[in-house]
């Protein structure tokens, strides 16, 4: 799958785990998302289970770099190196 | 009257932009650094203006200087504070904890060599060394007295506690070895976060090396921004200090010749009063709710200095406690209270469990994970942590506080379990209108009379029965 098709699958995702007060449109590609206020550090768990069964990335190998996970960008750099 | 833009400038200066380029003028910058020192000329982090200038200079060598500079002063105040400064113990103290720090880099870098079973379990095996250790010593003469008469097991003892210290801190350095990041690092850069004069307790502020570096200020502007927020912690942990003055004046003071204007107690000895004689509910509560406030002012104060300092360092790191008096739920209480602690309990307890158990059940799979680390995690973080406090003040370890705290955790661990799914529910709804004040307003007092209740099995002199008795009678139960 390419770039473009990831990016919209995982904004898709993000739209339905955001906050109630947050607003997608309004979040580019390296914003911090918990830091920007779209979703709560507990989000960062459903991102998790969603990586893992949309792209079959495995944690359990690598644990969980939080960083790697803190922006759009960084969330596809990881599904391009890991996804299966 | 001051409009609500006015104020906003007020409490937001460090994010002008005028102020960040003022900042980097030399005028600018002179007054900086004595807004810096004078705000913390009254406390023990007066000793790290220096060194945190030093870094504003050769920023390049900014961990180096931190980790030499900061270590240096943390190795010197942490076994002052142990009583052991016979300068030849002091020389072997040291060269031993700079050693074990050592050997766990060199075991980090060269993570993929590993033993199998050590590598799909790298803390496992870290805190089994920690306890063969502890366990080592009970067999030795004096074992773990507060002054044992045989010098080598009091050093020895130190050595441990070091290594109790160290743990959380060595278990961030595996990590970075079992991602590969370690490879990039020097070994100096490890000390940085390893003997932080920035915090001394268990919780690495900041946490290890590869999110401090992904924190780091770049350039000479973001310097200054960071700078200017680090000043502004240390603003408000001075307005949270005359708070404490304002609180102590009104309800707490325990000087004989300036009593109280209203009589008010902290947790432990309201309990204590309360197994004899129980004071009015109205001052129960009052006193209760007062004193959860008291103490996440001064928690508040802790963190802000140490994250103020590691912002004026360069480091665009989260505060510790963030407005935890808007916490509308249980887990944005936790994740706004102590930060770093949670984060400490979700790195080494929460994922390793949710990444590896129940996949397939995902309400189970919180569960396991949260109870792993808000209960589990947490009693055994304090657990550890006591060895310091055996040796420092001679407190004993004893079951009577431990079942109480035990208690704590169980019931912390399902409270934030039910509000993470309750979190989950509400997640990706779209509002169509903002709660209401009154409802908010709930919200939060529902979250503060939760965690003041929960802090009886959580005090200095905490015993499972007598804060259980106590309990019941808050609620006019005596038995």
């Amino acid at each position: 799958m390419d770039n473009q098709a990831n990016r919209e699958k995982l904004l898709r995702f993000l739209n339905t785990i955001k906050r109630p007060d947050s607003r997608m449109d309004r979040i580019h590609d390296d914003d911090g998302l918990i830091k920007s206020g779209l979703i709560d550090s507990l989000a960062m768990l459903e991102i998790i289970a969603f990586l893992e069964s949309e792209f079959g990335i495995d944690f359990s190998e690598t644990g969980v770099d939080p960083v790697e996970l803190e922006s759009i960008h960084k969330i596809l750099d990881l599904i391009d190196r890991q996804a299966i | 009257m001051i409009s609500r833009d006015h104020y906003r400038t007020i409490t937001q200066f460090h994010e002008n932009e005028r102020l960040w380029e003022f900042s980097i003028t030399p005028a600018g910058n002179i007054s900086l650094w004595i807004a810096v020192a004078l705000l913390l000329s009254a406390t023990d982090y007066r000793f790290l203006v220096p060194v945190m200038f030093l870094a504003q200079l050769f920023p390049a060598k900014r961990l180096w200087i931190m980790g030499i500079g900061g270590g240096g002063l943390f190795l010197l105040k942490k076994l002052n504070q142990l009583q052991v400064f016979q300068t030849f113990w002091f020389a072997i103290d040291v060269a031993i904890i700079i050693g074990l720090i050592y050997l766990f880099y060199r075991i980090s870098l060269s993570f993929s060599k590993l033993p199998k079973i050590v590598k799909s379990n790298p803390q496992i095996a870290l805190h089994l060394i920690l306890w063969m250790a502890i366990i080592a010593i009970l067999f030795l003469p004096d074992d773990f007295r507060q002054n044992p008469s045989w010098v080598f097991t009091a050093n020895l003892n130190v050595c441990l506690i070091f290594f109790a210290f160290l743990v959380w801190r060595l278990g961030f350095m595996l990590y970075s070895g079992k991602r590969g990041s370690i490879k990039k690092t020097n070994f100096l850069d490890h000390l940085t976060y390893c003997l932080p004069y920035l915090g001394s307790s268990q919780v690495p502020f900041a946490k290890g090396l590869e999110y401090l570096t992904s924190k780091m200020a770049d350039g000479r502007l973001d310097l200054a921004k960071a700078q200017l927020a680090g000043l502004k912690l240390l603003l408000l942990a001075l307005l949270w200090k005359l708070s404490l003055y304002l609180l102590d004046w009104l309800f707490f003071s325990s000087d004989p010749n300036l009593p109280p204007l209203f009589r008010l107690y902290h947790i432990s000895q309201l309990i204590a009063i309360s197994a004899t004689a129980m004071p009015h509910l109205a001052v129960v509560w009052s006193s209760l709710i007062l004193d959860m406030v008291y103490e996440t002012t001064q928690l508040a104060i802790y963190g802000h200095m140490i994250v103020g300092c590691l912002r004026l360092f360069g480091f665009h790191v989260f505060r510790n406690t963030y407005k935890p008096l808007l916490a509308k739920s249980l887990i944005d209480f936790w994740n706004r209270y102590y930060f770093y602690f949670k984060e400490l309990l979700v790195d080494f307890f929460f994922f390793p469990v949710y990444l590896s158990f129940f996949r397939n059940h995902p309400k189970l799979r919180i569960f396991a994970a949260t109870m792993a680390s808000a209960c589990f995690g947490n009693f055994y973080y304090h657990f550890l942590q006591h060895f310091d406090r055996l040796m420092i003040s001679g407190e004993p370890l004893s079951f009577a506080k431990f079942s109480s705290y035990l208690f704590y955790t169980v019931v912390l661990g399902l409270a934030i379990f039910f509000s993470i799914l309750k979190e989950q529910r509400q997640r990706g709804k779209e509002h169509v209108a903002p709660p209401s004040t009154w409802r908010t307003l709930r919200q939060i007092a529902g979250v503060w009379i939760f965690f003041t209740i929960l802090r009886i099995w959580d005090h200095g002199d905490s015993s499972f029965m007598t804060d259980t008795t106590f309990f019941f009678a808050i609620f006019g139960i005596r038995f």
